[in-house]
């Protein structure tokens, strides 16, 4: 079933702009409970669509859906007002460095993973650091641990939820900063 | 539709289980079920790998102050204190092995290898780990203790290193050391640029005076470093093979200003190609040969409105 070519063109073109549109969202939708569920619905309505063709510029696509889809929902509700009309302009989607986003600053996010993991109960972190920074199997933690590989396994399944939060997180002037530096460091190399 | 957040706690279970091999058939099943699904496991399962970075945490320079600052409970705390210690050992002996490098650098084996304008070459370490040399490439060599350290003087190299976890490979490139976790990689220096470019595996990347975070650049990204900032990128296996292309003596190009091709190709030629005034700016894509300047500058001139003046020693494109 699975298309292992669409899901890594999912994960190298979309997953990197999550934090964009999830700042967007949140900007223009008032029921904050409700943006995960949004996030979720844009993703599976690019997915479905990159399975039967490829949009060039994946950045604008997405988008564009998401437009669609905060349109549609409040049809749904029937509230559309001046105040929830979406503030599209602000996006400012180009379709002229598609590449730009994938950026990420390194030693940022490396700070961001640090503190998530800093911020995780004691087990949780401990199972992490044993799995992520020692190299251990789970097999492996769960005998130095003393612990049974279920609980091994709960624990992790925390802890990847609890760091992708920080991996989605990163905030806007770390990707603008980003393409500052390559466009400065473009015009110096080849 | 179920909630994300119940998506994403099944999601995580599924992961997290995958490491003991078991249940794939009912996770196919799950992620067969709808797109959100399957969604849900990817966006975790990228996140994941990106946790793989926070190995750096390894390097003795960060860890000592996050690690004191644990407070652990109960009996993890003789486990912590134990992780502690193992660490530690870890980073004497690496610490104590480059002290030891400098000690006795007299008596180390130093060796260069030199490449001129337009050669390639390829050295067979005595570890089976493979080194080609770009063009114009100065290296050297150390070999100490066991130790294992190349200095890039200059230019490019691509590395294809045998990995052995005691002794790990060292890549020293300005003020910027890049240690091998298992791994093929380039490093190329342009001036007070440093680029590696990863190919399999992972590598480690920090400041030669042990300043700054450590980073960790893996299969199929790029850093860029250079007067105190490091960039890493992602790119697809495409782009990373056009990086490497010149192994195999070809040079490409995508959407690339005529400007920075003919740097390029002037790495590798002692004809130099001198590109004047708009043309500078045209953008050209393809591959070539690199040693073949009169094929390329013929191709520009066929394809571009350029006036192009082969002197014999030099090629002049001009607008």
């Amino acid at each position: 079933m699975g298309d292992s070519e669409l899901d890594a063109w999912f994960v190298r073109e979309i997953l990197p702009l999550e934090p964009i549109l999830v700042r967007f969202l949140h900007r223009n939708w008032t029921e904050e409970a409700e943006v995960a569920d949004l996030r979720q619905e844009a993703y599976v309505r690019v997915y479905e669509a990159a399975a039967k063709e490829r949009p060039v510029y994946a950045k604008a696509f997405l988008f564009q859906t998401v437009r669609n889809l905060v349109i549609d929902r409040l049809r749904q509700k029937n509230i559309v007002s001046i105040e929830t009309i979406p503030d599209f302009e602000s996006l400012n989607v180009s379709n002229d460095d598609p590449s730009a986003e994938r950026y990420v600053l390194a030693r940022q996010q490396i700070r961001l993973l640090r503190d998530a993991l800093e911020q995780l109960p004691p087990r949780c972190r401990e199972v992490v650091v044993l799995r992520k920074i020692e190299g251990l199997s789970q097999r492996e933690v769960a005998e130095r641990l003393d612990i049974t590989e279920d609980t091994v396994e709960h624990q992790v399944a925390k802890g990847i939820r609890a760091l992708a939060r920080a991996v989605y997180s990163q905030r806007a002037p770390i990707v603008a900063n980003a393409r500052l530096y390559t466009a400065r460091t473009k015009a110096k190399t080849r | 539709m179920t909630s994300p957040k119940h998506i994403e706690e099944v999601a995580a279970r599924f992961l997290a289980r995958e490491d003991r091999g078991i249940d794939t058939e009912e996770r196919e099943r799950w992620l067969a079920q709808s797109t959100a699904h399957r969604i849900a496991y990817l966006r975790l399962k990228e996140a994941w790998r990106h946790a793989d970075r926070l190995v750096v945490l390894k390097s003795p320079a960060i860890l000592a102050p996050n690690i004191a600052s644990w407070r652990l409970a109960g009996p993890l705390q003789l486990i912590a204190a134990g992780l502690i210690v193992a660490i530690m050992c870890g980073a004497a002996v690496s610490f104590s092995y480059l002290q030891k490098d400098r000690k006795h650098e007299p008596r180390a084996q130093t060796t260069n290898y030199i490449t001129g304008i337009g050669q390639q070459k390829t050295i067979s370490l005595a570890d089976g780990s493979k080194i080609e040399l770009d063009t114009n490439t100065r290296l050297h060599t150390v070999e100490a203790n066991g130790a294992r350290a190349v200095t890039l003087d200059r230019g490019q190299a691509y590395f294809d290193i045998v990995h052995d976890a005691r002794h790990p490979f060292v890549v020293t490139a300005n003020d910027h050391r890049i240690v091998d976790l298992g791994t093929k990689f380039s490093v190329r220096l342009n001036g007070d640029q440093i680029k590696v470019v990863v190919k399999e595996g992972r590598v480690r990347i920090e400041r030669v005076d042990g300043s700054g975070n450590a980073l960790v650049a893996n299969g199929g990204e790029m850093m860029i470093a250079k007067s105190g900032a490091a960039l890493i990128v992602s790119k697809t296996s495409g782009e990373i093979n056009n990086e490497l292309d010149w192994q195999h003596g070809v040079l490409v190009f995508n959407q690339e200003t005529l400007a920075d091709v003919a740097a390029e190709f002037n790495r590798y030629n002692a004809k130099q190609i001198i590109v004047e005034g708009a043309a500078r700016d045209i953008r050209i894509g393809g591959s070539f040969q690199s040693t073949n300047i009169d094929v390329f500058s013929h191709l520009v001139e066929q394809g571009f409105d350029v006036t192009v003046r082969n002197s014999g020693d030099e090629v002049v494109i001009s607008k």
